[in-house]
C-alpha cells in the first residue's frame, strides 16, 4: 500500500476547444478509473494565463505534465489512446 | 479600394497573397503533425495561436454564451449601432416582435430602430418620439443613459413598458443597448395601492371619531384626521410640531404615561381611557381615548394608532346629574329636620305667645317673651327657606304673569341700591303666563338681586333684568337635562361684578356654600332658589366668569292658558262661638297647645292622641263635632286616612289637617279626600283662627301659613 506512488497532474488547455475539452475528460475519467484518491490535477488555460506556460515551455495545447511521481512525463494531445497514455504514465502494470 | 491597383501601398509587389498562402500551408502542417489533437501551439514569446478547429469552436460557443444570456432576459434587448439600426435582438424581442408588438418583423436585424419611433403613429406616438430622442442622446454621447416608462396600447394588451438605453462603447460610443422591461405588473400594483390609499385616506378623513398615528417612541403626531383636530382644537400643522403630553390633562397625564409605556413594553396591546385634552384657549374637552400598538418586529411597536371620541357633553350631563342627586339627597335630609325642627317651634312659638297673652300686668316680661316670638319667626324664616330648598314648602301655583312680578321687584330693590349701581329692566311684553307662586318668584328675584347688589361691593356696576319669551330647541334641551323643549317665561339676572371661578360655580346652588365671611349668610339663599324653580318645574342656570360678572337664567314653563288674576283671600282675626272641636294628634304636647289657644279664641276642644280613639268618638256620636283638626303624620293611621274614614260617618264633618311637611299629594287630591283647610305649621293662633273659621264657614280649601302674625 504504501508503495503506490501519489500523481499530481497539470493539464495545459486552450479555453473550451475541442481537443482541450475531451483532454480534460479523458483525464478525469482516467485518474477516476485508476487513480482514486491519490491524484491531483492543476488545470491552466494558455488564453486566460499565457505566462504560465511560457514558463513551462508549453508550446502546444492540450499538453498533461506528471509532474510526481518523478520524472516528469509530458504528453501532448486529447489523451484518446488510454492503453498509450497509461502506459507513457507508468500505470499499465498497476491495472494489470 | 484603391485605384493604383489589388494590393495595398505597402506591397507593390503582391507579397501579402502569398505569405497568407504560407500561414495557411503552415497550420494545416501544424494540424497533420500533432494528428488533429492539439488545439493551439505558443511562440517562444508566449504568444498563442489558435488553430482553425478552435477558433471556430471558441468563437461559437462565446456567441451562445452571449445568446443564452440574453435570450435568458424577460426584457426586449435589441443592440443597434451608431446610427440606430438593429444589430442583434434577444428571443423575447423577436417574441414581442412576433407578437405584434413594437417591430412587426420576425427578423428585427438590419432595421432601423430611430426610424420605427420617428414613424410611429396613434396613441403611443409621443412616447415613441420621447424614446428616440433618448436614444439620439446616448448615441451622441450627451447623456449616460436613458430611460422612460410609457404605456404601451399593443394588440396583446393594454400595458406599461420601462425603456432603458445604454450605450455600447470602448473608445467612443458605437452602439446602443436598447432595452424593453414589462412593468405592467408594477404599475397595476401602484393602481391598486394608490386606490387602497385613496380610500383608507377617505375613511380615516371622513371617520366620525378622532383618529391619530403616533410615534411610538417620541409620542410625535405623525397623521391626525380632521376629526381629531377638532377635537383637541388644533390644526393639522401644529398636531404634527407637538406630542400627547402637549395637550393632555395635568390630571390625566399620569395614567396617559403609564398607559404608553406598558403599550412600550407590550404588556398590553390596547388600551382604553377617558381624559382630558387641553383645548388651546378654550375650556377642557373629555375624549374616550383608545390607543393600540402597532407591531412588525422587534422589542418596540412601530407606532400607536390613537381613536378618540369627544365625550365632553356627556360628561357634563352626568355632572349635572351628579349635582341633582346631590341637591335632592341634601333636600330631603333637610326636609326632614326641618319638620321636627317645625314641630318644636311651634311649642315654643304657641306657649311664648299664650303666656303672653295671659301676662297683663308685667311690661319687662312682655317685652322679653316679644323678643322670644321676634325669635322664633326668624328661626320660622331659616325653617321656612329650608323647606323651600328641599320643595317641602307648601305651593300656591297660580296662572301668573311674571313681567308685573318682577317689575315690583326691581322697584323695590331700586330702592335700596346706591346710586353707582345702574339697574336696568327689559320686559318682553310677549313671554308667556306660567303657572308659579307669586311669593316664591319674588323670594328668588331678590335672592338674586341681593347676590348681584353684593357681587358688585362698593364699586360701581350694572345689574340687568331681563324677561324674555324664550323658545327652547331640541338642541338646548340636549344640552340641559331637566329643559324640555317647548316655550319658557325666561328671567334674566346678570351683573357686571366679580363674577366667579369654575370650582365655585359648580358649587353656588348647594346648601350652606357660602364664600361670604362666617355669619354674613346663611349659604342657603341660591340653594332656595334651586329648589323653587325646581318646585316649578323650572330651571335656574348660571354662568360666570372671574371678573366678568355672572348672568342668571330662570326658566319658567309657559302655561297654556291666559294669566287670570285670581285675588288673594282676605284673612281677619275671627273669633269662635263655642263650636265643638276634635282635636286629633299624637304630641302631647302640641294637644295642650292648641287646645288652649282654641279655648282662648272661643271654641269647645276634645283631644285625643289616637285616630283609632277619634274615629270611635265621631261614629258614637256624629253630630257632636263642629269640626276635625287632626295631624298629618300619626303612628298607624295618618291624618288622609283618618279624614276618609270620618267621611264615610259623616260626609259634612270638616277635617283641617295640620301638617309640617308640605304634602306629597296635589291640592285636588287633598280636596277630593275632604279636608276642607291646610293648617301649616308652625302654627300660630293666627293662623289657627283663620283656618278654623274658613272650615266652619265652608271657604274654598286653602293653606294657612303663619306668615302674617310673625
Amino acid at each position: 500500500m504504501s508503495r503506490r506512488p501519489f500523481f499530481k497532474f497539470r493539464l495545459y488547455i486552450a479555453g473550451e476547444a475541442p481537443n482541450s475539452a475531451l483532454a480534460v475528460a479523458n483525464l478525469l475519467a482516467l485518474c477516476r478509473t485508476h487513480l482514486p484518491d491519490r491524484h491531483e490535477i492543476d488545470i491552466i488555460d494558455v488564453l486566460r494565463e499565457p505566462k504560465l506556460a511560457l514558463v513551462n515551455s508549453i508550446f502546444m495545447t492540450p499538453t498533461l505534465i506528471r509532474l510526481a511521481p518523478a520524472p516528469v512525463v509530458r504528453i501532448v494531445g486529447t489523451l484518446s489512446q488510454t492503453d498509450v497514455v497509461l502506459h507513457a504514465l507508468g500505470l499499465e502494470t498497476v491495472a494489470a | 479600394m484603391s485605384s493604383a491597383g489589388p494590393f495595398p501601398p505597402g506591397d507593390p509587389a503582391g507579397e501579402i497573397p502569398r505569405l497568407i498562402e504560407t500561414l495557411l500551408a503552415t497550420e494545416r502542417r501544424l494540424v497533420e503533425l500533432t494528428a488533429g489533437e492539439v488545439d493551439a501551439v505558443a511562440g517562444r514569446d508566449g504568444r498563442t495561436f489558435l488553430l482553425q478547429g478552435a477558433q471556430e469552436q471558441l468563437r461559437q460557443s462565446e456567441a451562445a454564451w452571449q445568446a443564452a444570456i440574453l435570450d435568458a432576459l424577460p426584457a426586449h434587448i435589441a443592440l443597434v449601432d451608431a446610427q440606430g439600426g438593429i444589430i442583434s435582438v434577444n428571443e423575447a424581442w423577436q417574441r414581442f416582435g412576433r407578437s405584434g408588438g413594437l417591430i412587426s418583423q420576425r427578423q428585427a436585424e438590419g432595421v432601423n430602430y430611430l426610424a420605427i419611433c420617428d414613424g410611429a403613429e396613434g396613441p403611443d406616438r409621443n412616447d415613441a418620439w420621447a424614446a428616440a430622442a433618448g436614444i439620439r442622446a446616448v448615441l451622441a454621447g450627451t447623456v449616460r443613459d436613458f430611460s422612460i416608462e410609457y404605456p404601451s396600447h399593443s394588440p396583446s394588451g393594454p400595458g406599461w413598458f420601462l425603456l432603458m438605453v445604454t450605450p455600447l462603447k470602448n473608445a467612443h460610443v458605437h452602439g446602443a443597448v436598447v432595452m424593453h422591461v414589462d412593468i405592467t405588473g408594477r404599475k397595476r400594483a401602484e393602481a391598486v395601492l394608490q386606490e387602497s390609499e385613496k380610500r383608507f385616506r377617505a375613511l380615516f378623513d371622513q371617520a366620525a371619531v378622532g383618529v391619530a398615528q403616533t410615534d411610538a417612541v417620541t409620542g410625535r403626531y405623525l397623521q391626525v384626521n380632521r376629526h381629531f383636530c377638532e377635537i383637541v382644537g388644533r390644526g393639522p400643522d401644529e398636531m404634527k410640531r407637538i406630542t400627547f403630553a402637549d395637550i393632555t390633562h395635568p390630571q390625566d397625564m399620569a395614567e396617559s404615561r403609564d398607559v404608553v409605556d406598558r403599550l412600550r413594553a407590550g404588556t398590553i396591546r390596547e388600551y382604553t381611557q377617558e381624559k382630558r385634552y387641553v383645548k388651546a384657549g378654550r375650556a377642557d374637552v373629555w375624549a374616550r381615548v383608545t390607543i393600540s400598538a402597532m407591531w412588525t418586529a422587534g422589542d418596540q411597536p412601530d407606532f400607536f394608532i390613537v381613536v378618540a371620541q369627544d365625550i365632553t357633553q356627556r360628561k357634563q350631563l352626568e355632572g349635572q346629574l351628579r349635582q341633582a342627586h346631590k341637591m335632592e339627597a341634601i333636600g330631603t335630609l333637610a326636609g326632614g329636620i326641618a319638620h321636627d325642627f317645625n314641630n318644636i317651634l311651634a311649642a315654643i312659638g304657641g306657649y311664648t305667645e299664650l303666656a303672653r297673652m295671659k301676662l297683663t300686668d308685667n311690661p319687662a316680661v312682655r317685652g322679653h317673651l316679644d323678643s322670644v316670638i321676634q325669635t322664633v319667626k326668624r328661626a320660622a324664616d331659616l325653617v321656612r327657606q329650608i323647606l323651600a330648598f328641599s320643595r317641602e314648602q307648601p305651593l300656591d301655583r297660580r296662572l301668573i304673569r311674571l313681567q308685573p312680578v318682577v317689575t315690583e321687584c326691581v322697584a323695590f330693590l331700586r330702592a335700596t341700591l346706591p346710586a353707582s349701581i345702574q339697574l336696568d329692566l327689559e320686559v318682553a311684553e310677549s313671554a308667556p303666563a306660567v303657572l308659579a307662586d307669586e311669593t316664591q318668584v319674588l323670594q328668588v328675584l331678590m335672592n338674586l338681586g341681593t347676590n348681584a347688589r353684593q357681587a358688585l361691593g362698593d364699586r360701581p356696576g350694572r345689574i340687568h333684568v331681563q324677561v324674555e319669551d324664550c323658545v327652547v330647541d331640541e338642541a338646548h334641551a340636549t344640552a340641559q337635562p331637566r329643559l324640555h323643549p317647548g316655550r319658557y317665561a325666561c328671567v334674566s339676572v346678570s351683573d357686571t361684578g366679580a363674577g366667579m371661578d369654575p370650582e365655585t360655580l359648580r358649587r353656588i346652588f348647594e346648601p350652606f356654600f357660602t364664600t361670604k365671611a362666617p355669619g354674613k349668610g346663611t349659604g342657603l339663599g341660591l340653594a332656595v332658589v334651586h329648589g323653587i324653580m325646581d318646585s316649578h318645574d323650572g330651571l335656574i342656570t348660571v354662568s360666570s366668569q372671574p371678573g366678568e360678572g355672572t348672568v342668571f337664567h330662570l326658566y319658567f314653563p309657559a302655561h297654556g292658558a291666559e294669566a287670570a288674576q285670581i285675588p288673594p283671600v282676605a284673612t281677619t282675626g275671627p273669633r269662635g262661638h263655642g263650636e265643638r272641636v276634635l282635636l286629633v294628634d299624637d304630641e302631647k304636647l302640641l294637644i295642650e297647645l292648641l287646645r288652649m289657644a282654641l279655648g282662648e279664641l272661643g271654641y269647645a276642644v276634645e283631644a285625643v292622641t289616637q285616630p283609632d280613639a277619634a274615629l270611635e268618638l265621631v261614629r258614637a256620636a256624629p253630630a257632636r263635632f263642629a269640626l276635625v283638626i287632626t295631624d298629618q303624620a300619626m303612628p298607624g293611621m295618618t291624618g288622609l286616612q283618618l279624614a276618609a274614614e270620618l267621611r264615610q260617618i259623616r260626609p259634612d264633618l270638616p277635617v283641617i289637617l295640620m301638617t309640617g311637611h308640605s304634602l306629597t299629594i296635589t291640592l285636588e287630591r287633598v280636596k277630593a279626600i275632604g279636608i276642607a283647610q291646610l293648617l301649616l305649621k308652625p302654627i300660630t293662633t293666627h293662623s289657627l283662627g283663620a283656618a278654623v273659621h274658613a272650615a266652619l264657614s265652608g271657604q274654598p280649601l286653602a293653606s294657612h301659613v303663619s306668615n302674617p302674625p310673625y
